[in-house]
């Protein structure tokens, strides 16, 4: 069975077909494609990120690049079977677990970029459908589509974005966020920080710093970054994750 | 396709139309479908000539920008297979949105339509952004003679308009007296509306090769909305897509002095239509929320419908919008899983 799920989401220009198993009804893979060049441009992306993403972990993603001309192009992405997306409706504190899976798949996969000012760049790490699990713990990175591998974004600002994301979301649910909501986001950094990962840009100030670096390149997400979390959430928590680290 | 088999279209095309003009295949048949009246459509090409086709969209009729141009509209034709490239009959190609969706995805168009000026402007649009692979034909496509000559069909907002022989210009055909509008064969006795769609379809299954797909979009006559009183988009009236046809064809008579001729479909007498005509290998899909810009389409089937969900709709505004289109759709379609009062039907027709 196949079917239309998505027609330019989000602000996307791409369309988002799903297939599935006739017998099992189980989504066998995810079809992307585009006419438009700003689609054209999210799924050529997409196909670098998957590629880049592949060159270095041994969990790959299965993607095909279907058709590619100069006015259409078709990707298709085998379904990496009995990962899954988790409830992200839940407050922080049952997604430490998320947090710190998440944080340590990214110091894997980005170990060769360690001590480097700028790393290659997914863009979009959310839980809410990025960031993706199995039973044995293991984390999956999908959902390529801002890859950015010019090296000019801070290495550490993907997982950065994760807890701003997250803060926010805990904010919007309680008006006083929780202490141990903050020390938990404290030990994240220091995760980063001691296996290298957090730029030395992020030293200071780290989600401010973020914030700025986001702000100045919002082309990367091609009219799609009104939808970030990290530009909608309110200044007060930045400060407030930044003192948390400093002090 | 090979540049040969680009020449071989054109040949073959030259075969069937004589007259060629301005990059338009001519048959002397026209007629007047349009958004625009005659006279717009004079001012409109005065401002293309000096601008190109999205400048003079924009500042002459801003509202049709995204009807024109906006690929959304082109979702229902990742349905179709395109691993190979193909030739394409766009049967009331309009303005074109899907014959360029086509040309985009490598295939060869014939887009036919009665309107001499909405292929003008799909003329000028393709050589703007080199879309070298479409032809244009002004023909009525209720007596067009294609053989076995293509891998696709588009039928998309236009068999319902096939019954329809009098000119319409969208806003004054809305619009109560009918005195606006020249009746084109109003002393000929027509055909009943079924009838001429089946030999329209007819005409669609014998110009498609053997595996040859035929994409098909209309609206559904049960969709919910209809029956909570939104009106018939194609008369502007209540009711009429589902009465019995002799009731709204008094209403019409009544309000619009003219038959009730726009048929529409539910999902399995459009089947049986398809089927006279000569198709046996049928896929139907619910397609939300209008086939015109869709947002999701679903499989018509128990597990089709359980991939409902909802969708981005910028078009719900109002509270009582959200209340009608949101929440009550989902009512239907994700609890009660009514798939076949969907607001729209897309058939993937196999020959
Ligand atoms: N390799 C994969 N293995 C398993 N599931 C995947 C894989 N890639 C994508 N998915 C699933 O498909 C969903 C949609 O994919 P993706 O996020 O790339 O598309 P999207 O257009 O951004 O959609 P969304 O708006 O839901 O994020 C993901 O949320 C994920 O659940
Ligand atoms: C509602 S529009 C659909 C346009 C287009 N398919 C789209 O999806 O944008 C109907 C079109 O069908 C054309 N049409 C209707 N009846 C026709 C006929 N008998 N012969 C040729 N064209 C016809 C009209 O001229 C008009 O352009
Ligand atoms: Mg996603």
């Amino acid at each position: 069975m196949k079917y239309i799920k998505g027609v330019h989401r989000h602000g996307s220009e791409t369309f988002l077909i799903i297939s599935k198993d006739q017998e099992s009804l189980k989504t066998k893979s995810i079809i992307k494609s585009a006419t438009t060049q700003k689609g054209i441009n999210s799924i050529t992306s997409e196909h670098k990120g998957i590629n880049w993403y592949n060159s270095q972990t041994s969990k790959k993603i299965n993607a095909i690049l279907e058709k590619q001309t100069k006015t259409y192009i078709k990707i298709r992405i085998n379904i990496n079977e009995d990962f899954f997306n988790i409830n992200t409706n839940v407050p922080y504190l049952k997604l430490k677990k998320y947090l710190d899976l998440t944080v340590k798949h990214y110091i894997e996969i980005w170990h060769n970029y360690k001590n480097q000012k700028f790393a290659p760049f997914h863009g979009d790490l959310s839980l809410v459908g990025n960031v993706m699990f199995n039973n044995k713990d293991e984390v999956l990175f999908v959902d390529w589509e801002q890859f950015e591998n010019n090296l000019i974004m801070p290495t550490g600002l993907d997982p950065i974005m994760t807890i701003i994301e997250n803060v926010w979301y805990e904010s919007l649910r309680s008006k006083k966020i929780d202490k141990n909501v903050f020390k938990h986001v404290k030990k994240l950094f220091i995760n980063l920080n001691e296996a290298g990962l957090l730029s030395s840009f992020l030293e200071k100030t780290p989600a401010q710093t973020a914030l700025d670096f986001i702000k100045s390149n919002l082309k990367i997400w091609n009219g799609q970054s009104f939808k970030l979390p990290a530009l909608k959430i309110p200044n007060e928590y930045i400060k407030e994750i930044d003192n948390t680290i400093a002090n | 396709m090979t540049q040969k088999e680009m020449i071989d279209l054109k040949e073959y095309l030259k075969l069937h139309y004589k007259d060629y003009d301005d990059g338009v295949f001519l048959s002397g048949k026209t007629g007047y479908w349009s958004n625009l009246s005659e006279k717009k459509n004079k001012e409109f090409y005065k401002i293309l000539e000096k601008n190109d086709c999205k400048t003079a969209v924009k500042s002459f009729m801003p509202q049709f920008e995204e009807m024109i141009f906006s690929s959304k509209r082109e979702a229902a034709l990742e349905l179709l297979d395109h691993s190979k490239q193909g030739i394409c009959i766009d049967y009331g190609s309009m303005w074109g949105v899907l014959s360029v969706g086509m040309a985009k995805r490598g295939h060869h168009i014939i887009a036919v339509d009665q309107t001499y000026d909405s292929l003008k402007f799909l003329k000028l649009r393709a050589t703007e952004e080199s879309l070298e692979n479409i032809h244009l034909v002004n023909d009525d496509i209720r007596d067009v003679n294609f053989k076995n000559i293509a891998d696709y069909a588009l039928v998309n907002g236009v068999l319902e308009w096939i019954p329809e022989t009098s000119e319409v210009v969208v806003d004054d055909y809305f619009k109560k007296s009918s005195s606006l509008k020249k009746e084109k064969k109003s002393n000929q006795i027509l055909k009943k509306p079924r009838e001429m769609q089946i030999s329209f379809l007819k005409k669609v299954y014998e110009s498609l090769k053997k595996e040859g797909q035929l994409l098909l979009a209309i609206e559904n006559k049960l969709h919910y909305g209809y029956l909570l009183g939104q009106p018939d988009p194609h008369v502007n009236l209540k009711f009429t897509t589902f009465l019995p046809r002799n009731l709204s064809n008094i209403i019409s008579r009544v309000f619009r002095k003219k038959d009730y001729r726009t048929h529409i479909y539910s999902f399995s007498e459009l089947k049986a239509l398809l089927r006279e005509a000569g198709f046996s290998k049928i896929d139907d899909f619910c397609c939300f929320p209008m086939y015109h810009f869709p947002s999701l389409i679903v499989p018509n089937s128990k597990e089709g419908i359980r991939q409902y969900e909802t969708y981005e709709n910028k078009d719900i505004i109002t509270w009582k919008q959200k209340l009608v289109f949101r929440y009550f759709e989902i009512f239907l379609m994700k609890y009660l899983k009514a798939r076949n009062f969907c607001p729209s039907i897309i058939i993937v027709a196999t020959k």
